[in-house]
């Protein structure tokens, strides 16, 4: 479960969100609406720490992420998988080696076993055979279908 | 108070740089893969401007020694000690910082503004680890190595100028160079480069790390981190020089 406590983020002398709570439970799919510049994208990278929030508090499970160490917030971000607006996808890289990165990083699995897994994700984002395609030769749409970033792509 | 702003950030820049490695393999890999981006990639631009630096040298040192009383061996003398004192360590750094350091500086930059960095800071990576302190190791690195292969070159087109124009023969310019040779001159060139390296390393990844906006100011970020780097580089080049050359 995450909960989000009276949330405020200021840039430079402009508030972006203020007093936010929220309680989002595990199973749920939770939508946060807003209009264009509301604050979602801030409040989404106050809930996975990229942004620092001059008050209020994240937790998960109970666990006051905001005030966690770095070694404590890298373990929380393993369990956290996230779309980016502009598909952040490695541009050097091919699509293979984008979905394979975090396996190379965090897994001990041999090559065979990560191209398996590779090519089960690309299977279900209709990206079977563009393994070796460069991001710059997707679509729009077919990029945010590679993009979500997590441990377990 | 935007100078101590920013130099409070890039302390906590280089701070955040030293954490355990997630994957040392991956690690190495970056590590490799930079030398060869600085090192390689800069290679043919320092081979030519040393050459070229050695051939002005002579001719320049020539134009200048009027005197009979003074022995043409001396020209040799003189494109030796400027070549390893100067032109191989500044020069080539200051060239490095635009070749090297804007690229350090747009390729951290595109990262941050295309989200990459967010993305692998949302993996659990420490990016400065995993993106800067490569980049930094590989400069520290490879820039001495570049530097002694300038000094090489700067004293082989020295002497390719000096015998190609008629002004001092092959065989005088080889026995100048050993004439009143100092060592500690070669020990204080890459003194010299390991502290440009760093500056040159360090610098750009600051620039490219926190840049905000989108590909004007990754532009911005970039032509800064030249012109920073070039300024620290002729500053530290002074101090150096004023600390650890004995003058009379």
């Amino acid at each position: 479960m995450i909960e989000v406590k009276n949330i405020k983020k200021i840039f430079g002398d402009k508030t972006i969100i203020e007093d936010v709570s929220a309680v989002m439970k595990a199973g749920q799919c939770n939508l946060i609406i807003g209009s264009s510049g509301s604050g979602k994208t801030v409040l989404m990278k106050c809930m996975v720490g990229l942004f620092e929030p001059n008050a209020g508090e994240v937790l998960y499970h109970g666990e006051n992420f905001t005030a966690m160490t770095g070694k404590d917030k890298t373990e929380i971000r393993k369990e956290i998988g996230m779309l980016f607006q502009g598909s952040a996808l490695f541009d050097s890289q091919t699509v293979e080696q984008n979905v394979m990165f975090p396996l190379n990083m965090f897994s001990k699995d041999s090559y065979k076993i990560k191209l398996n897994r590779v090519n089960e994700v690309l299977e279900r984002v209709n990206l079977v055979g563009a393994n070796k395609k460069f991001p710059s030769e997707l679509s729009g749409g077919m990029k945010k279908g590679r993009t979500g970033k997590s441990h377990r792509p | 108070m935007t100078i101590f702003n920013d130099i409070g950030r890039y302390l906590l820049m280089i701070k955040g740089m030293f954490s355990r490695p997630e994957n040392a393999r991956m690690y190495w890999k970056e590590f490799i893969h930079q030398c060869t981006e600085i090192g390689f990639g800069s290679l043919g631009i320092v081979a030519i401007i040393s050459v070229f630096i050695g051939a002005v040298s002579t001719v320049q040192t020539a134009y200048q020694l009027v005197s009979p009383l003074i022995p043409p061996s001396t020209i040799a003398q003189i494109v030796r000690d400027t070549v390893i004192l100067e032109f191989a360590p500044t020069l080539v750094c200051i060239v490095l910082a635009g070749v090297a350091g804007s690229r350090i500086a747009s390729e951290l930059g595109n990262m941050r503004v295309s989200e990459q960095i967010d993305a692998l800071e949302i993996m659990g990576i420490n990016t400065k680890t995993y993106l800067i302190l490569p980049k930094i190791i590989a400069a520290l690195l490879m820039i001495p190595l570049l530097v002694a292969i300038a000094m090489a070159l700067g004293i082989w087109g020295g002497r390719l100028a000096g015998v190609a124009s008629g002004i001092i023969p092959g065989s005088v310019y080889d026995k100048g160079l050993l004439e009143f040779f100092v060592p500690f001159n070669v020990i204080f060139a890459l003194i010299k480069a390991y502290v440009f390296a760093f500056i040159i390393s360090s610098i750009p990844a600051f620039y490219g790390d926190y840049v905000k906006g989108g590909a004007l100011e990754i532009g911005k970020a970039s032509t800064k981190a030249v012109v920073v780097s070039c300024i620290l580089i002729l500053f530290a080049d002074y101090i150096l020089s004023a600390l650890l050359l004995p003058t009379a």
